[in-house]
């Protein structure tokens, strides 16, 4: 078992570190040691509330993290190694966002982000690429992704050149 | 003679996105050029592709585990039979674009869900510029898969009226293909006409209707040329005095 949710009446007690690992991450690597003994008790409603509360920041974090990584390879755009490195560790930090989108939209955004940061190599990538990416994760950040449809979001990817569709070797010849 | 307008075929609209070495050449080939594409390239892509992902999305409804559908679709593409071995040849290409997953999760339902809400076909024309078809055809009118938009050999379209409306040019196009095997199955059908909206023979003559969508659009301008790699564009286009560019040879 990987954590434990408990009612009794009207109050949840929830041993939320197990809860979060399970529930929203695969591996390790948000979670703090003091969180390991942290268990609350606290109403429906407030559990609804630290869910969602606990579920944002966590979101934030991550999407501020990125944000970092951008910067640092557009200050660095030149360094061919650090550009990859970067970009590699970008990456990699891209994925826990799809565990964290609860609404279709965000679902939407996420799968996008993904197909864009995957089609993409550190030697093609010009600055415009970055932008691309931190426009559709501010939008990601500001809890404004209703007022944006999936094509709107992949417009933007599209118009900074950021290849969200690549075909494997060959597939023109399914049409010849 | 450098060409700024290039009607792209649906095979080198479908290059450009390749992650390969012809993908780089024709990508290169193509900045700082326009890019058009003939409305009826995306019936063929939705033919091409979205049939492929509702295909795919039934076998996962039917309960299908993710290595049954490797191994079905492995099984499919040598089928002697051609049209379950292009469709086991799509499903490959598909699960590839889905990052080849390991298990049937969310993030591929969702993936493919998008993909059903016209996003692939949305990614594929990106930054062309659309022109009309002459056959007006309805499958080419929305990104959208819906299963009867891609599947309906009943639809009615203007094939008929391409076929009175350009009887001169077709006679000429028909005088020249007579007896070249490559094009057997397009001559018979430009010699028995269509009298009726009728798919599956108007999917034959794909590239004759592309060719004719040029002629329509670009009047011949002179700096305006039909981009393909197919050798039938290479017979086609002069007989209607139109430029065409091969962007892997060039």
């Amino acid at each position: 078992m990987n954590g434990t949710i408990e009612q009794t009446d009207n109050r949840w007690t929830v041993s939320y570190v197990p809860f979060w690992k399970g529930r929203f991450f695969q591996d390790d690597y948000l979670i703090t040691p003091n969180f390991k003994s942290d268990i609350i008790s606290i109403t429906e409603n407030d559990m609804k509330k630290f869910l969602k509360t606990r579920q944002d920041e966590l979101k934030n974090s991550i999407i501020k993290d990125l944000f970092e990584r951008l910067h640092n390879i557009r200050d660095n755009f030149d360094d061919i190694t650090y550009r990859q490195v970067n970009w590699v560790d970008f990456k990699e930090n891209i994925d826990p966002l799809w565990s964290l989108a609860i609404d279709d939209n965000s679902k939407n955004i996420v799968l996008l982000l993904i197909d864009g940061v995957k089609n993409l190599k550190a030697e093609k990538m010009n600055k415009s690429n970055l932008d691309g990416f931190q426009e559709v994760l501010h939008i990601l950040l500001s809890e404004d992704t209703i007022k944006f449809d999936m094509f709107q979001i992949a417009k933007i990817l599209i118009n900074h050149q950021i290849p969200s569709l690549r075909f494997p070797k060959g597939t023109s010849k399914l049409l010849e | 003679m450098p060409f700024s307008n290039l009607l792209l075929d649906t095979c080198v609209a479908i290059k450009r996105l390749q992650e390969d070495e012809e993908g780089c050449t024709v990508r290169d080939f193509l900045i700082d050029k326009k890019q058009y594409l003939s409305q009826y390239s995306i019936m063929e892509f939705k033919k091409t592709f979205i049939t492929a992902v509702y295909y795919l999305d039934s076998m996962i409804d039917e309960g299908r585990s993710l290595s049954d559908i490797y191994h079905d679709t492995a099984d499919m593409k040598t089928s002697s039979d051609p049209k379950i071995s292009k469709m086991g040849a799509r499903l490959e290409i598909l699960l590839v674009l889905l990052g080849s997953p390991k298990k049937i999760n969310d993030q591929m339902r969702y993936h493919i869900k998008m993909w059903r809400q016209g996003m692939l076909t949305f990614q594929f024309i990106d930054n062309l510029t659309l022109i009309n078809s002459l056959t007006n055809c309805p499958m080419s009118k929305s990104y959208t898969g819906n299963f009867s938009d891609t599947y309906s050999p009943g639809c009615i379209c203007d094939i008929e009226r391409f076929f009175s409306d350009y009887s001169a040019e077709i006679n000429v196009i028909k005088q020249n293909i007579q007896g070249i095997f490559s094009f057997k199955d397009m001559f018979e059908i430009l010699r028995d006409g269509i009298t009726e909206s009728n798919c599956v023979k108007c999917c034959k003559i794909g590239d004759i209707l592309i060719v004719f969508d040029f002629m329509n659009f670009f009047y011949c301008e002179p700096d305006s040329a039909l981009c393909s790699t197919d050798q039938h564009f290479d017979t086609l286009c002069p007989l209607l005095h139109i430029n065409k560019i091969n962007p892997i040879t060039e």
